[in-house]
């Protein structure tokens, strides 16, 4: 048993009338890489800024390293570092000036630790410039910087991939795996870019309209969501349309089927018998884009 | 919390705008000092007396158009003709002189019986002949360059009036005729003390700064006998009698000690008043800082950065207050400095070391004696709860309605109609107003004593009052900064 390090137990929130997350429950282990994801206005942020206390909560708990939010909050957020929405910095000071205001605020960051983060995340030569001189995916790193300064334990990314370009991200993704890898962090990252997420986390949580629809490994929620269906490849679609009726046709050489994995050689058998040239049968893959649209049904905010 | 305040601290040092605003300051201070320098340097307007130097120009032009011959000229040649001839004779001594200053008071009467005696109605020879002998013996006086007998000469015509009046008190009964008499000779005693003053301290007549404490002294002094003498005094009273007391009692010592020198008197008077001259400065970086360091943090989403450290909010809004005090001080101790080097330029620096402030203690009943940083230590030591409060101010509206433009101009706004609502409280009595802050935030008017504009207002009731709204104002603060929630953007 790995110890929790996040645990957020049927989180409400309620502005005015508007009832904004109706039980969110999250949980997660050293290690844990959790892709936090759902459509804009779901309740994502929202729920980022309860856990991180930056907002009230109107019921429930959040418990980070066994410390609660809300009543022992230096505490609980001793060891969590984070980016929420933008990484918004101060744009007059420099890069090192603004790592170096954060980690005055931390008895564990000395020079040497802001030089490492720095080398790390590869602003190396550019850290002596003032932040308003940055581009988007440089204040992204040095957002990433401030987040892992300290050392935290649990990392909290809203959408730290926005406005990078992609091997950018793809720096960002490698970075991310290696600090789960050697610093033993959990690292929670929400984002509506799904196809970053499939590569990165090992778990995901979807959120629609305040609930959580689904928390499970990754290859779980595909797997589930992989109705048997295989694609077909052959030389003529047109003569297969008699013997399988329920085939749907893709294009002139490719078409789909839904059938159990043990009726595929019987079908082969009587496809050979009528000179059809079988050249390929895959399961189709689904990705995490098609798994996300089904269980939040599109994108609908209420 | 000390890592936090230094972080505040840094972030603010490192802003532009706030050294342009230091800048700002010491070129007005530097500009400031040099006009004063100068209009203190050119006091040429004391030459005649009160006339201006067109005047005098005016009246010789005017002179030369008149003909003493003429019926309907003569009565305005007389008049200007023996202006004139005082001026000419001011400028035969030079201004300045005690000579210029006997002559624009007395040279008149002398002169005018020149030209009445010999083209006036009432001519008459010999008259005119007497008016010139006393005339030639009132310049021989002057050219004699002894000013004492000036004096005793107006002291013998002191004591013969006060003798008269002396007679007349024994041989009154009457009580209010006797009081009255009593006042005139307390005048007249007055006057009599000044020349006393003038022939032991060695004041010769003039315009100088000496001689105006001598004026300053028998007018307040007796203002302040009739004060004495009456019974029941209103408030009003008792505060115009105060005044008239600070300045005799002030004048009197002056008198008796002796004057810095105009050079050491304009430093002094630069370095504590730096308070008054440059306080609209230090409002404006007061507020200005005050204003927008927690504002600005919310608008531009830093806020979320600091919230998430491991320091609870009360502590991160505390430290935020306490890096503008920590920073107000280092204005106000750049004005000082800038202050010390401009005038230590313009005026020298022997000013640096004399303790020449004095001021009236009515609690004391004395002057007291002060070196220009105790007094500015006083003082700001009385403007500090104005200054506490007006940043308190900006700085709480700043923390409840994150709006840096708002705060800022609501507590300038505040600290600007001080004056006006002050002088409409005292104006219109308006009792209730006793509890504003405005009213109480000056501590200054309770300085040595002093009688507030309100009846029965005191230093610790100000004191108190100051310290309830302080309180209010960052309990305040604090509850809403503890509750704010980010929004999402």
């Amino acid at each position: 048993m790995q110890e929790t390090i996040l645990k957020c137990e049927d989180l409400h929130k309620t502005i005015g009338k508007k009832e904004i997350l109706k039980g969110v429950s999250i949980s997660m282990q050293a290690g844990d890489i959790l892709g936090f994801i759902g459509p804009n206005g779901a309740g994502k942020t929202t729920t980022i800024k309860l856990i991180l206390g930056l907002q009230s909560i109107t019921s429930g708990s959040v418990q980070i390293n066994g410390y609660d939010i809300q009543k022992n909050f230096t505490k609980a957020i001793e060891k969590v570092g984070t980016i929420v929405e933008n990484p918004d910095l101060y744009m007059y000071l420099t890069g090192y000036d603004n790592l170096k205001l954060i980690g005055n605020l931390y008895a564990n960051v000395d020079k040497k630790r802001i030089d490492e983060v720095v080398e790390l995340v590869g602003l190396k030569n550019r850290i002596h410039d003032k932040v308003s001189k940055y581009s988007l995916g440089m204040r992204q790193r040095l957002g990433i910087a401030q987040a892992i300064l300290h050392k935290p334990n649990l990392l909290i990314l809203d959408e730290p991939t926005n406005g990078l370009d992609p091997e950018g991200m793809k720096e960002v993704r490698d970075l991310l795996k290696l600090l789960a890898e050697k610093e033993k962090m959990a690292i929670l990252i929400s984002s509506h870019n799904l196809a970053e997420l499939e590569n990165l986390c090992n778990k995901i949580s979807i959120i629609k309209n305040g609930q959580i629809v689904e928390t499970n490994e990754i290859e779980e929620v595909k797997a589930q969501l992989n109705d048997h269906i295989y694609i077909w490849e052959v030389n003529s679609i047109e003569e297969v349309k008699p013997l399988l009726p329920e085939m749907i046709k893709i294009d002139e050489t490719h078409f789909q089927t839904r059938i159990e994995k043990e009726k595929i050689p019987e079908m082969v058998e009587i496809l050979v018998k009528h000179q059809i040239k079988v050249y390929q049968i895959r399961p189709k893959e689904i990705s995490l884009e098609d798994a996300f649209l089904k269980k939040t049904g599109g994108n609908i905010i209420d | 919390m000390i890592n936090l305040i230094k972080n505040e601290i840094v972030k603010i040092l490192k802003k532009k705008s706030f050294y342009i605003i230091l800048i700002v300051t010491v070129l007005f201070m530097i500009f400031y000092n040099f006009m004063t320098s100068r209009t203190t340097n050119t006091s040429m307007y004391t030459r005649y007396g009160s006339y201006s130097t067109n005047y005098v120009q005016h009246m010789r032009d005017y002179v030369k158009t008149l003909n003493p011959e003429h019926p309907e000229d003569v009565t305005a040649y007389i008049e200007a003709k023996s202006l004139v001839d005082c001026f000419d004779l001011v400028d035969k001594y030079g201004g300045g002189t005690w000579q210029a200053y006997i002559i624009m008071r007395d040279g008149i009467t002398y002169t005018r019986n020149l030209y009445l005696y010999a083209y006036g109605s009432e001519k008459n020879d010999p008259l005119r002949e007497q008016a010139q002998t006393d005339y030639e013996e009132f310049v021989a006086l002057l050219d004699k360059d002894d000013w004492r007998y000036f004096v005793e000469q107006e002291k013998q015509k002191l004591e013969k009036e006060m003798q008269i009046q002396e007679d007349l008190k024994a041989q009154t009964k009457d009580s209010v005729q006797l009081e009255s008499i009593q006042a005139e000779i307390n005048h007249l005693s007055i006057s009599k003390q000044a020349l006393d003053w003038r022939l032991e301290k060695n004041i010769s007549y003039g315009y100088d700064s000496m001689n105006d404490n001598l004026n300053q002294y028998i007018y307040n002094k007796a203002m302040c006998l009739d004060y004495e003498s009456k019974e029941n005094l209103t408030y009003e009273e008792k505060q115009e009698y105060q005044q008239a007391l600070k300045t005799t009692e002030t004048a009197k010592y002056r008198i008796e000690n002796g004057e810095p020198s105009e050079k050491i008197e304009n430093f002094q008077y630069g370095m504590t008043g730096i308070f008054s001259n440059y306080e609209i400065f230090i409002i404006i970086i007061l507020v200005m800082i005050a204003g927008t360091i927690v504002s600005e943090e919310f608008n531009k989403g830093t806020v979320k950065l600091l919230l998430v450290r491991p320091y609870s909010r009360t502590k991160i809004l505390l430290a935020k207050w306490i890096a503008c005090v920590i920073l107000f001080l280092f204005a106000i101790l750049c004005i000082a400095v800038a202050q010390l080097v401009i005038e230590g330029i313009l005026f020298g620096w022997e000013g640096i070391t004399q303790s020449n402030i004095i001021q009236y203690d009515f609690n004391l009943r004395t002057v007291v004696e002060f070196t220009w940083w105790q007094y500015l230590g006083i003082l700001f030591v009385t403007k500090l709860p104005l200054y506490l409060l007006v940043m308190t101010i900006a700085f709480a509206l700043s923390t409840i309605f994150t709006n840096s433009a708002f705060a800022i101009v609501i507590a300038l706004l505040g600290y600007m109609s001080t004056s006006i609502i002050n002088a409409l409280a005292t104006a219109y009595q308006i009792d209730i107003l006793r509890y504003f802050i405005t009213m109480n935030w000056n501590i200054d008017q309770y300085l040595f004593g002093a009688l507030p504009p309100f009846e029965g207002m005191t230093a610790t009731f100000s004191i108190i009052l100051c310290i309830v709204y302080f309180l209010v104002l960052m309990i305040a603060s604090i509850l809403v900064f503890k509750k704010k929630n980010i929004k999402n953007i």
